[in-house]
């Protein structure tokens, strides 16, 4: 528990050295961005970490970390001082900003108890993210070696993981705490970004003496971001209890979701004998509800569509997750920006570098922290930025001006995380034009249909009587808004001579659903502009819900090529953006459901009753984290703790042994030899053969992914997937796994020093894997090695020194 | 006249016929205080055995000063004298020699900043950080910052005046820049007092400390005696060291409870009060928000270190501490004088003698290791909450409540004076410095060397004791490290007690490098028995096993 409340007070810690940089971005925020805080420092903080761990100027550690934090007080002194209004701020903000930390410690440690009964950091890539953390707490130079790919630097974006690096050091958490713990603050960060970000805009919209609704609207926001889930949870319910006919699955597109028949075991719901579905991580397919063909078996799952309840049931410590208090956050600054009266331009950013800076910062990070969030949440900035303008200039005069701050912004957020870029290897190989069958709108309207309901039930308050021919006027503009899109796919598709077969592929479903994604936009953007026009605060819900559906729809008619093209064209694509659109329509739709519900209850709007069944369908979304849940903690039962490492020590106690002595007592960046995770067995001649080469997913690269010292080689697709599927990679990748494996392989003492000095290696490790995957093959080691540690059937081997020593 | 000297006035101060009573007495105070602040910390110079973070970095100074590359050299410009001064003895001494000059014009420190603490506050302040168990180590030990504590005091000093030469603060950056980690939260509390209170120093004036900083970190990244090898900026490099290294056997909770929980509880009491008094009465001046803001920065270096084994951020944070503390106990003994005794004249006698009864009870249990019976338990417990009754009752009243501060501040001195004691004079058996190296690790260089100068060979170490025997071992020639016993062998260091191997036959004797002695902060019982018996306290060591070539 002491790791917790340490781990806690950190991020409360830097959340309110970041206040007094809060009120200077977001000075309009009923709450000053105290919200916003947590992300802006930590943000911050990792920068300042990441930028002098390059520079050689922090040396790896603890102490590092505590440094960087105290940069961030200096940089808070500093701004505290200087800004005249910083006590104003403060005596106006601290109810928001105490109702913010409560909501932080709530969301936390809730998070916390539910993650305590299922720490184990162990299926999908969890142990990648654990790899990264590690990485980035144990590199002893930055940027961050990879521990699965020794000598080389990580080549991801990996910021997120330096963040909660600092968080893990500084609380003195071990990083398979700090794990579960980073999840537990970015579920909590994230519930008061988007609770800071929807009272802002609701009170832009209702005015100050709403304050209730705007309450409601942050709490709509909070739980449509983080506790709404797909609908198909309400299907697997029924289905659990045998509820539903085949026809209403299969109308909606979800035929694998219908309860078993008598003796039926597959593409069904087995029926529960509790009141929640108790089949095995049923939640998990419910992040892959948008199929080609629903009816597969087994399942042909081409697409993901993660969703962010889902993500924190799941626990991957991933870059899309980790990163969503800081898309609120840019969110929020474009939000501000839009909001401010002054003229941005180049006499602006030199009157205020220290915001131009900041806000630089941030919009960098957005690519080292999840590289796919950069144009989304860029573009939103860039569009405030110009809207802004644009009330004192006219359109052109305004691009300059708007270019004028931009401009640098955009230069410094490159040049500051240029080390990052350096070292990156984006596998991205341009736009195409998704050929292929589309989504089925039954599976469109389960994934997101509370989502978009609750963004456009704004259409009901927003749109006023006597705005027809304002309404019509704008529809004209903005039909290009979903019209632009679909003739570019129509014309890269016919660049590719795929437009014919890509007509007829796409299905009369798809079409449907890619109509129901145009109308929503157009509706939306229609919006948009009419409340724009009339400089309505309603404006900027609608441009994010606007944003959201379009990439809903922009997802549907193209792909980003990536190593997943050939079989999954579109799984990247969908997934990545895909939960930006969940982000941007929780934010607005909070807004506008609250809203709604104000105009409906007060009487003055009577379409806006259309709350009641939005509602209605939203509350249906909360069904996947009702059951779900308890699901994945087994009822909430068995032994409770943080440690994401427990379950090994449970299950393996030599094996968890070995590895906190390889943790304690090896150098950070030795590298050490430990299996690849290709199974061997008896072949030709009972000489060693590979059995089994998958090695992703699996126990290959475990040691170093849980203590961070550099292996020869871990999981290979992965390094691929970060490095590209070049011929030169495949090669390389391969000969690293073969050399390690022939270590493990040969009976020859000389070929195990000539690995281990070909390779780096001082260490070479025995552990249950290796047993596993070589098993008899293995040489003799202590004959020729040092013994340096043994516990049980496992050692760890050391290669033999011997060194003169001068002592005078 | 700061608000933290409330007990001197103008008017007091030019008494005529008293003055040169009052001058006499003042300047008896302080070279009585001054005598004791020095005195306590010469027996160590050459008692103390070498332990915790002094045996790393006098290891690595050992190490640059025969050119041999080695992390453990940071260098502080301490350290980098102390490699000097191996050019002419083997010794520890002349390193904590220098080590204690720079910590005796503490004193002198603490005598100018008397405008700012008062008088008094300021002879309290040297009393306490006399008797500060820690400080001493860290103020005489030839660790690395071996001039940290004077540099910090120092610091203060310019700080907080007005007629500072420029020029001093390039020495003071160079100063800061070449030693260790315990004057980095003053800076950053300097740095952060300025920008709060948004001043704006003239470009110019900052020449002079940037020209300290870069003087500074060119010399720690040039290395004297080994060259460079990439920036390096010591006092960083050593607060980070700090996190990751064992330099105490008690970690910063312990050593808090051992030591100095007095100082530091008692200073943060002061805080807070000097904090109150500036929310009530609306003003903080520079002076006092550059000393809040030090223990604050000081507090939260310590708070984060608390499972670190390093006893740096408990000297950091216990000088701030002390310089609150005296003007507090200054204010607090004023109070007393003008307190309500009507009841508590009776109250805090009673409390005492309570007390008493009931420490005396809990020394035995201690002696004998566990807790007494029923009824001894019932008459503890009853005491206690009799002892907390009475102060209870008498902090009810805030005329009376001062009064307690008669019983509280000896009961508070206790801890400090026997703390200080046992490791000023009986280093040896004392829980600081630890992990050190006994002598009896010099004795096995000594026998080494007779054993290959009588029979040949080669004196060959595990590769486990490499850094454990730089010191000890330093000035024997060669060494070879080995993990396994090689062909000319005549004197092998071994891990462990297994049978020797052939040709080898084993020395006699309980060997060992290092020796740890147990925190007495890990149990009441056991942390009441070391006050009763100095010799309480496990010392622990990892056996080593020696082997010498058998003679054909």
């Amino acid at each position: 528990m002491s790791v917790v409340l340490a781990f806690w007070m950190t991020a409360l810690v830097i959340g309110a050295l970041a206040l007094p940089l809060s009120f200077r971005l977001f000075r309009r925020f009923p709450d000053g961005g105290a919200g916003l805080s947590f992300a802006l420092g930590l943000t911050l903080v990792g920068w300042a970490y990441f930028i002098h761990r390059t520079l050689e100027v922090l040396p790896v550690g603890r102490g590092g970390a505590v440094l960087a934090v105290a940069l961030l007080g200096l940089l808070a002194a500093g701004v505290a001082g200087y800004d005249r209004r910083f006590l104003a701020s403060l005596r106006r903000s601290w109810p928001g900003a105490m109702a913010v930390t409560g909501l932080f410690t709530l969301f936390m440690f809730s998070y916390v108890a539910f993650r305590s009964y299922t720490p184990e950091i162990g299926g999908t890539e969890q142990p990648m993210d654990l790899m990264y953390l590690n990485a980035s707490i144990n590199s002893p130079g930055y940027p961050p070696e990879d521990p699965w790919l020794a000598g080389e630097p990580a080549s991801y974006y990996y910021f997120g993981y330096v963040q909660v690096g600092i968080l893990t050091q500084v609380s003195g958490a071990s990083a398979s705490e700090g794990y579960n713990l980073g999840l537990a603050y970015t579920f909590a960060a994230a519930a008061t970004a988007i609770a800071s970000l929807t009272f802002a805009l609701a009170r832009w919209v209702l005015g100050p003496r709403a304050r209730r609704w705007a309450i409601g609207a942050a709490g709509t926001g909070v739980a449509l971001l983080l506790l709404v889930g797909s609908l198909a949870g309400v299907l697997e319910l029924a289905a659990a209890h045998g509820w539903g006919s085949d026809g209403l699955y299969e109308t909606l597109g979800v035929d694998w979701l219908r309860p078993c028949e008598p003796g039926q075991a597959e593409a069904c719901r087995p029926e529960s004998d509790k009141w929640y579905p108790t089949r095995f991580f049923f939640w998990f397919d419910d992040s892959r509800v948008i199929r080609s063909d629903p009816g597969a078996v087994p399942p042909d799952v081409d697409t993901i569509t993660e969703f962010p309840a889902f993500s924190f049931i799941l626990g991957d410590l991933h870059p899309h997750v980790m990163s969503l208090p800081l898309v609120l956050l840019v969110a929020a600054v474009a939000a501000a920006t839009w909001r401010g009266r002054s003229m941005l331009d180049f006499a602006a950013l030199r009157r205020d570098p220290l915001v131009a800076t900041v806000v630089a910062l941030l919009v960098g990070a957005l690519a080292f922290q999840n590289a796919w969030d950069l144009l989304t949440f860029s573009a939103l900035l860039v569009v405030a930025v110009l809207a802004r303008n644009m009330r004192r200039l006219a359109l052109w005069p305004a691009v300059r001006a708007s270019a004028g701050w931009l401009g640098p912004v955009l230069a410094v957020a490159v040049i500051a995380y240029l080390p990052w870029y350096l070292d990156f290897s984006s596998q991205a190989e341009g736009l195409y034009p998704y050929v292929g069958k589309g989504t089925h709108p039954g599976q469109a309207f389960l994934q997101f249909g509370a989502l978009l309901l609750a963004g456009l039930v704004g259409l009901t308050w927003t749109v006023r009587r006597g705005e027809a021919q304002a309404l019509a006027d704008a529809a004209l503009y903005t039909a290009w808004v979903p019209l632009g899109p679909l003739l570019l796919w129509i014309a890269l598709a016919q660049f590719h001579g795929d437009l014919g077969d890509a007509v007829d592929a796409r299905g009369a479903g798809g079409w449907l659903t890619l109509a129901a994604y145009a109308l929503a936009t157009w509706a939306l953007t229609t919006g948009f502009v009419v409340a724009r026009v009339a400089r309505r605060a309603a404006a900027l819900p609608l441009g994010l819900a606007a944003v959201g559906t379009l990439l809903l729809y922009g997802a549907e008619l193209f792909v980003i090529k990536d190593v997943f093209y050939g079989g999954a064209p579109r799984l990247n694509t969908i997934f990545k953006l895909s939960y930006q659109a969940w982000t941007l329509l929780s934010v607005a739709g909070g807004v506008m459901l609250a809203v709604a519900a104000q105009r409906a209850l007060r009487g003055r709007q009577p379409a806006a009753w259309l709350f009641a069944p939005v509602g209605a369908v939203v509350a249906l979304g909360l069904v996947f984290v009702v059951i779900a849940t308890p699901n994945r903690t087994d009822g909430f039962s068995g032994e409770t703790t943080i440690d994401g490492l427990a379950f090994l020590a449970r299950s393996d106690a030599a094996e968890y042994d070995l590895t906190q002595w390889l943790e304690a007592n090896v150098p950070r960046g030795e590298v050490i030899l430990e299996a690849t995770g290709r199974q061997y067995g008896p072949g030709e001649g009972g000489a060693p053969a590979i059995t089994d080469g998958n090695v992703d997913y699996g126990d290959g690269g475990r040691i170093s992914a849980r203590t961070g010292r550099p292996a020869y080689i871990g999981w290979y697709f992965h390094e691929i997937q970060w490095r590209g599927d070049t011929e030169g990679n495949q090669q390389d990748f391969r000969a690293r796994q073969d050399l390690v494996d022939r270590a493990y392989t040969t009976d020859d003492p000389a070929s195990v020093l000539d690995v281990l000095r070909e390779t780096g290696a001082n260490y070479l490790v025995v552990g249950s894997v290796e047993q596993r995957k070589y098993g008899a093959f293995m040489a003799d080691f202590a004959e020729f090695l040092d013994v340096a540690y043994a516990t049980g059937d496992y050692t760890v081997y050391r290669l033999p020194q011997s060194r003169v020593v001068a002592t005078s | 006249m700061s608000a933290i000297a409330p007990e001197e006035t103008p008017a007091a101060a030019n008494e005529g016929a008293e003055r040169t009573i009052a001058v006499s007495i003042e300047t008896l105070a302080w070279i009585a205080v001054g005598a004791i602040f020095l005195g306590i910390r010469l027996w160590p110079i050459w008692q103390m055995p070498v332990g915790g973070a002094e045996l790393v970095h006098l290891s690595g100074a050992w190490n640059a000063s025969i050119g041999v590359e080695d992390d453990r050299y940071v260098p502080t410009l301490f350290q980098a004298l102390t490699a000097l001064s191996f050019a002419f003895t083997t010794s520890e001494v002349p390193a904590r020699l220098l080590a204690f000059l720079a910590t005796a014009t503490i004193p002198l420190a603490l005598f100018m900043l008397r405008p700012l603490l008062g008088t008094g506050g300021a002879l309290i302040a040297l009393g306490i950080l006399a008797f500060d168990a820690v400080g001493v180590v860290a103020g005489v030990g030839a660790g690395a910052m071996g001039f940290d504590l004077a540099i910090a005091a120092w610091l203060f000093v310019l700080l907080t005046r007005a007629d500072v030469p420029p020029w001093a603060w390039a020495a003071a950056a160079f100063a800061v820049t070449t030693g260790g980690p315990i004057a980095l939260p003053l800076v950053v509390a300097a740095a952060a007092t300025t920008l709060l209170r948004a001043e704006r120093p003239p470009w110019r004036s900052l020449t002079w400390p940037a020209a300290g900083i870069v003087a500074g970190i060119a010399l720690t990244t040039l290395r004297p005696g080994l060259g460079p090898d990439g920036l390096t900026i010591a006092p960083t490099a050593l607060f980070v060291d700090g996190f990751e290294q064992r330099w105490s056997t008690a970690d910063g909770l312990g050593l808090f409870i051992l030591a100095s929980w007095p100082v530091v509880v008692g200073g943060l009491l002061a805080a807070a009060w000097r904090v109150y008094d500036a929310w009530r009465l609306n003003e903080l001046d520079r002076d006092e928000m550059l000393l809040l803001l030090w223990t604050a920065f000081a507090l939260g270096w310590f708070v984060t270190a608390l499972p670190s084994h390093d006893p740096t951020p408990l000297a950091a944070l216990a000088l701030p501490s002390a310089l609150l503390l005296g003007p507090g106990l200054v204010r607090g003994f004023a109070a007393v004088r003008d307190a309500d005794w009507t009841y508590t004249q009776y109250l805090i006698p009673f409390a005492a003698i309570a007390l008493s009864i009931a420490v005396f009870y809990v020394g035995d249990w201690a002696k004998l290791d566990r807790v007494g019976n029923t009824s001894d338990k019932l008459v503890v417990t009853g005491l206690m909450l009799a002892t907390l009754a009475a102060l209870a009752v008498a902090l009810l009243d805030r005329w009376s409540a001062p009064t307690v501060l008669t019983l509280l501040v000896p009961l508070a001195a206790v801890p400090l004076v026997v703390a200080t004691a046992t490791i000023a004079f009986r280093a040896g058996d004392a829980p600081l410095p630890s992990p050190l190296s006994p002598v009896q690790a010099r004795e096995l260089r000594d026998i080494a060397l007779q054993s290959v100068g009588d029979d040949g060979g080669s004196i060959v170490i595990h590769p486990d004791f490499d850094d454990a025997l730089t010191w000890p071992f330093r000035d024997s020639g060669t060494v070879v490290v080995a993990s396994r016993i090689p062909e000319d062998a005549g004197f092998v260091l071994w891990p462990g007690e297994g049978a020797p191997p052939d040709g080898f036959a084993p020395l006699e004797g309980d060997w060992a490098l290092l020796h740890e002695v147990d925190s007495p902060a890990t149990g009441f019982l056991k942390f009441m028995r070391w006050y009763t018996d100095r010799y309480s306290l496990a010392i622990t060591s990892e056996p080593v096993a020696v082997y010498v070539r058998e003679n054909e």
